[in-house]
């Protein structure tokens, strides 16, 4: 499995042609306790940089992009009653989706694990 | 680090909740395009209305056939937050980018931004401080009946609501300042008791002799001073009130025959 990221903070772990989709620790350190989540409906079309859904904390509602094109083909529902498992979790049991992945060469336009890591020093 | 740079100004007086909360996204719109500066811009609301935070289902939150029937709006924030009741107030709006604000993240711009705030209500002689400061955050349905960490409080009682939307580095803040608050009147537009939450307070009853006129150029001055900007005076452009006309038709069509949008 391979992760990959967006210069908005959003992650995607790709795997079989499913890409699961969340908001990263450095996101979630800026964003602070996230109290709600629109979660995407199952079923929808995303495009790379699209919107995928909002979240909400402290009053502030922030949009999440989708970072690769696809079909949402899952949501995490858990969210919908404990979204501050993002904050506990924001890469792992913090997903936020699933998407089918309609162009795999999409990920050429992304960030790895390392490269992510140097963008993020670039903001301190 | 304060913010810096030409922005718009602009005072659009008192609409329509569906055309300020239509507007006030047509600005976010038109500066996220980077055709737009930043803006600041300065409203108030006739007839009243009621904003709900984006996240609040509007059945569950307000009577909405009393509203109707009343003909009291109610619209959605692109913002979070709670539910505000908007009549004699003053509301502000601004958008800019996270680098120009100086602060990428949500609680360090709340502080960052609220100091145009907290400058402009000392000007106004009073004594404010955040909530976060003094151990008062509390959560409620209504915004003036609970409180995040920087929200302003003066002698423990919440005198305004501000709320964000983050879009790709790009932060809108909206807030509304009220010159009066009547609970008692407003209270049967809510589900639930609105006067069971902390208690808020209006700049009417700390400062009854400021006019809408003095408390706006002090808000103006205020923001002008403590981010360090310029104000380029400007209006709604053809193309912006299209838009945001266009938008607001949806959101009234959308309050009387669903819900709100």
């Amino acid at each position: 499995m391979e992760i990959f990221y967006t210069k908005e903070h959003d992650w995607v772990k790709v795997e079989g042609g499913i890409g699961a989709v969340g908001i990263s620790n450095y996101a979630v350190k800026q964003l602070g306790n996230i109290t709600s989540v629109e979660l995407p409906d199952v079923g929808s079309e995303v495009k790379q940089n699209g919107v995928l859904c909002t979240v909400e904390s402290e009053k502030a509602a922030s949009d999440v992009y989708a970072p690769l094109s696809g079909k949402v083909a899952e949501v995490n529902k858990e969210l919908e009653n404990s979204p501050g498992i993002i904050n506990s979790s924001p890469e792992g049991l913090g997903w936020i989706a699933r998407i089918e992945i309609s162009n795999p060469d999409e990920t050429g336009n992304l960030m790895d694990e390392e490269k992510y890591g140097e963008y993020l020093k670039t903001l301190e | 680090m304060r913010m810096g740079g030409r922005w718009r100004f602009i005072d659009t007086g008192s609409s329509d909740g569906f055309f300020n909360m239509a507007l006030d996204e047509t600005l976010l719109a038109g500066y996220e395009s980077g055709l737009m500066p930043p803006v600041f811009r300065l409203y108030g609301w006739n007839p009243p209305a009621i904003s709900l935070g984006k996240f609040q289902p509007a059945a569950g939150v307000v009577n909405l056939a009393d509203c109707r029937a009343d003909g009291i709006p109610v619209v959605k924030r692109i913002t979070g937050g709670g539910a505000i009741f908007h009549d004699e107030e003053i509301t502000y709006s601004f958008v800019c980018s996270d680098r120009l604000a100086g602060a990428v993240s949500v609680k360090e711009s709340y502080k960052k931004i609220g100091a145009f705030l907290i400058a402009a209500y000392g000007e106004m002689g009073i004594d404010v401080s955040f909530a976060g400061e003094t151990n008062d955050v509390v959560k409620s349905d209504f915004c003036f009946g609970g409180r995040e960490f920087y929200d302003i409080l003066t002698d423990r009682r919440k005198i305004g609501g501000n709320a964000q939307k983050r879009k790709r580095g790009v932060i809108f803040q909206h807030g509304s300042i009220p010159l009066r608050l009547n609970m008692g009147r407003i209270k049967k537009y809510f589900k639930n008791d609105i006067t069971a939450g902390y208690p808020a307070v209006s700049l009417g009853e700390l400062q009854p002799r400021l006019s809408a006129g003095k408390i706006k150029k002090i808000l103006k001055e205020s923001f002008l001073k403590s981010q360090g900007v310029e104000f380029t005076e400007s209006r709604v452009s053809d193309s912006e009130m299209e838009t945001a006309k266009k938008n607001a038709r949806i959101k009234k069509k959308c309050f009387y025959t669903g819900e709100a949008s």
